[in-house]
């Protein structure tokens, strides 16, 4: 494991043609229907929204250092945190793992030579960006204050910011996240490799296929909640309008039959990912392989019937608040079995504490934390003093930022030899890994505090007793930022100044290590055939490479 | 490709059964049968669904996977449906109607809130 | 691997093993498309369901805004239609050029005459102030029950004919590709998934009608 040697693998495919170097010039990434491509055309497209609703949390963490609300108007503060989820949810968490790793690494994981319908996939990305500029010029042409959630009646007949745009810009990015989801279902059941049963498929890809089932089922859902929101504040119809006998309850039901199962679009992949890498950096074949393909398939399931969580305090009935809070408490059981089956996998492994493997360890934590926390919250009588509060706005940061950020970040750098044939510098990734973790706990875990005494969300003036907790926050964050920045630093500098890396340089299980390092633009030279079982990490796997 | 041929027969004899049930559906509406009105329409509705989806979409012969996509994408409406319109049919009408009289004649109205006792 | 000007070679997409591979990810495909259809159609749905189920009378009553006479011609139309694209399908696999475009128009005609009579409803509706928000003229009892009614009317009959326009199209892409001899027993998968679309659209109707037009004829 300390090796300084580096042997570079000789074998770059017969020619040293891969999928990078096989076309050149803008017109071949702009048309290409190559998945690897489409792949990194949404790592640079979720890049830079990633990157905008950073700078709009950074303004909502500046504002929040005093209590007065003195940097940012009222109504600007309300566009920040609008523009902060609208951007992180709908163009960024949504679309992350899947549409980049999911994109990159699926044909790659089951053999198969692309997905089966290239051109969508690439339309999808299209329209994703169509999309996101719809929601690009919500924001440059003044910012929408409506909260992500677009509640009627405020975002059909009272607000005065251009909600429409916004509205209509995650309309048609659902659209794509529909491509995506057909795509993979499609390609999970027809095109993979011989001998690869069920039962041998990769955790990431279960994780994959149910993570498309809510595409499929949900993603429509939320298109028909904002078109008819569009519609009531275009041209006056009253769908939701109580002078018309409509109801502003029936918005939220049909927000939520959607947006509930989006979070577990956002966590599915990162637990799949985690799988992946805890087998590999434990050595480890993984514990009870059926048991966390079924739960990220009942997760998928079960997680269409809780959304009235959300709507305990909002004139719902008693009657439905009950239903939804038993079936919230069930649905955590699934999420619960990965835990114990992800640390049960490391119990007499070999653990390796790479880069990837910290943030695969800081996720089992961070998520644990967020999940039990959700708990509070589906209790039907303390979500009564908890709801709308910071204690939400911790929960869900955790397990959106501490759960599925932190998976991305492991799987782009777990991938990064893979996708790049490049190796970003191992020693500076632990230490950003590190200055995440800590960022992150300082920014969110005051927050929990904060909610449980009282503090509202979307508020930017606050009692002045609540002002320590505050600065806690924004000091963490401001370590948070870094931690992001260095990634995004050494991994575009390992581009082109990086060490090659082997075909397999984590001496991983796994079809997509098979190939070399780019992969060829056919993925493979032959067709394989799948003859042994998932994470057969059983006998030692030589590693070369090791930095 | 894979597929069993159906015959030319079949699909005629299919779209003279659409058209009766057409027929049916559109006589039995003037019939005043109270509730019983809806259900009919949809039982002749559902109907005419499973022949077009059966016979004309080919799923008589289709997979597995396509037949179990299908039934997911109606519960999934069907979830949809019975949860918003419990939790409405449950509301309390005295914290949140959406109109003043909602729920007349749906459900009797529950009994005021008795007067808070004073306050030592 | 489609030569449009010597006769059509049929292979498969490079992604793809063989043809099989490729109709079945096809069927697969647009089966999954159409749940997502169901679920979009399906919201629509649920949302008037919701509101029949708190205004049962009044849009019982409205309901009778609606030409009964209409609804009915458009449902046999539409009916038809799907028997003419199911001979498409089946003229596609088996027979030539000629009977494939002929019964791809017979059932674009048939959708046109659909849409035309939509567009006449539309219309009238308008004449008799009928079409919700600034224009709604209606002022009987329960009037804006009403009002809600029409929305929805509008809502689901709209995107319904949005979708059938989009069948059109595709229908007319379809003559274009059957007139240079793309369609034989080797291969039909588009004209085959087009119909699931089409039928899906004449299914979606099959479930509007009795709900917008039938609910308050008796």
């Amino acid at each position: 494991m300390t090796t300084t040697e580096t042997t570079v693998s000789d074998a770059h495919g017969a020619s040293g043609v891969n999928y990078l170097n096989a076309d050149y010039g803008v017109r071949s990434w702009l048309f290409t229907k190559d998945h690897k491509r489409i792949g990194l055309l949404y790592l640079a497209s979720i890049t830079i929204f990633f990157a905008l609703g950073g700078l709009a949390a950074l303004m909502i963490r500046l504002d929040l250092l005093t209590p007065a609300g003195d940097l940012v108007g009222d109504e600007t503060y309300n566009k920040l945190f609008t523009m902060h989820g609208v951007v992180m949810i709908f163009f960024f968490l949504v679309p992350s793992i899947p549409a980049v790793i999911g994109n990159f690494m699926l044909p790659l994981m089951i053999g198969a030579r692309d997905l089966a319908f290239p051109r969508l996939n690439l339309a999808s990305w299209y329209i994703f960006n169509l999309g996101g500029a719809f929601a690009l010029w919500s924001l440059l042409s003044g910012g929408v204050d409506t909260g992500w959630t677009f509640y009627t009646p405020y975002s059909t007949m009272s607000s005065n910011t251009n909600v429409i745009s916004a509205a209509f810009g995650a309309f048609i990015s659902g659209f794509a996240s529909i491509l995506t989801g057909v795509n993979f279902i499609a390609t999970i059941h027809r095109m993979r490799a011989p001998g690869m049963t069920w039962g041998r498929m990769p955790l990431f890809v279960w994780a994959m296929y149910a993570t498309s089932i809510i595409f499929v089922l949900g993603t429509p859902v939320i298109a028909i909640t904002l078109l008819l929101m569009i519609l009531e504040r275009a041209f006056h119809i009253g769908i939701f309008d109580p002078a018309l006998g409509g109801d502003p309850i029936l918005f939220q039901h049909l927000f939520w039959f959607y947006s509930h199962p989006a979070v577990y679009i956002m966590i599915l992949p990162s637990m799949g990912v985690v799988s992946e890498i805890i087998t590999c950096f434990s050595r480890n074949r993984i514990f009870g392989y059926s048991f966390i393909a079924a739960s990220s398939i009942a997760i998928a399931l079960l997680g269409f019937l809780v959304w009235g969580h959300h709507m305990f305090v909002s004139g719902q009935s008693v009657n439905a608040g009950l239903i939804f809070s038993f079936l919230s408490m069930v649905v955590a059981i699934p999420s619960a079995v990965k835990v114990f089956n992800w640390t049960a996998t490391l119990y007499r492994g070999s653990v390796w504490l790479q880069a990837p493997m910290l943030y695969a360890l800081g996720f089992i934590g961070l998520f644990t934390i967020g999940g039990l926390t959700g708990l509070f919250l589906a209790t039907l009588a303390t979500d009564v003093h908890l709801h709308d509060t910071y204690f939400v706005v911790a929960h869900f940061h955790y397990i959106m930022v501490g759960g599925a950020l932190m998976g991305y970040l492991g799987a782009i750098h777990f991938w990064w030899p893979k996708i790049t044939g490049r190796l970003y510098p191992e020693g500076l990734a632990k230490i950003a890994a590190v200055i995440v973790f800590l960022g992150f706990n300082l920014t969110f875990f005051p927050q929990f505090v904060l909610g449980y005494l009282g503090m509202p969300r979307r508020y930017h003036v606050y009692p002045d007793e609540f002002q320590i907790l505050n600065v806690l926050s924004t000091a963490g964050a401001s370590i948070l930022g870094v931690g992001y920045l260095l990634p995004l630093l050494y991994l575009v500098w390992s581009m082109r100044y990086g060490p090659k890396a082997a075909d397999n340089h984590w001496g991983a299980v796994g079809l997509e290590w098979q190939t070399t390092s780019p992969p060829p633009t056919n993925n493979f030279e032959q067709t394989p055939v799948v003859t042994g079982e998932p994470y057969d990490y059983r006998d030692p796997v030589e590693v070369k490479d090791v930095a | 490709m894979s597929q069993r041929a159906i015959s030319i027969r079949t699909y005629l004899i299919i779209f003279a059964a659409l058209m009766a049930l057409t027929a049916v559906t559109v006589v039995s509406a003037h019939v005043d049968l109270g509730r019983g009105n809806v259900v009919l329409a949809l039982i002749v509705a559902f109907t005419k669904a499973v022949l077009v989806i059966t016979y004309f979409m080919h799923l008589r012969y289709g997979t597995l996977i396509s037949r179990g996509v299908l039934v997911a994408g109606v519960l999934a409406v069907a979830l949809l449906m019975f949860l918003t319109i419990d939790d409405l049919r449950t509301r309390d009408t005295r914290t949140y109607l959406p109109f003043v009289g909602a729920l007349d004649g749906v459900r009797p109205p529950i009994a005021p809130v008795p007067p808070h006792p004073p306050l030592e | 691997m489609h030569d449009a000007g010597a006769g059509v070679v049929h292979g498969h997409a490079h992604q793809f093993d063989d043809a099989e591979q490729q109709y079945e990810a096809s069927s697969l495909g647009m089966w999954l498309f159409l749940a997502q259809e169901v679920l979009f159609f399906g919201a629509v749905f649920a949302t008037y369901a919701y509101y029949s189920f708190l205004h049962t009378d009044a849009f019982e009553a409205a309901s009778n805004h609606l030409s009964l006479t209409l609804g009915t011609i458009n449902t046999v139309v539409l009916i038809a239609s799907s028997l003419t694209m199911v001979f498409a399908v089946h003229q596609a696999q088996h027979g030539g050029k000629r009977a494939q475009i002929g019964w791809l128009l017979a059932t674009m005609l048939l959708g046109t005459v659909f849409l035309g009579i939509k567009a006449y409803e539309y219309t009238h509706k308008f004449h008799e102030g009928l079409v919700p928000g600034a224009l709604f003229t209606y002022s009987g009892p329960d009037a804006p029950q009403h009002q809600l009614f029409m929305c929805l009317y509008f809502v689901m009959t709209g995107l319904h004919a949005l979708h059938m326009i989009i069948g059109i199209g595709i229908l007319a892409t379809l003559c274009v590709l059957a007139q240079r001899g793309w369609f034989r027993a080797g291969y039909y998968t588009p004209v085959e998934m087009t119909g699931l679309y089409w039928h899906f659209v004449d299914l979606v109707w099959i479930f509007l009608f009795p709900l917008l037009y039938l609910i308050g004829r008796h």
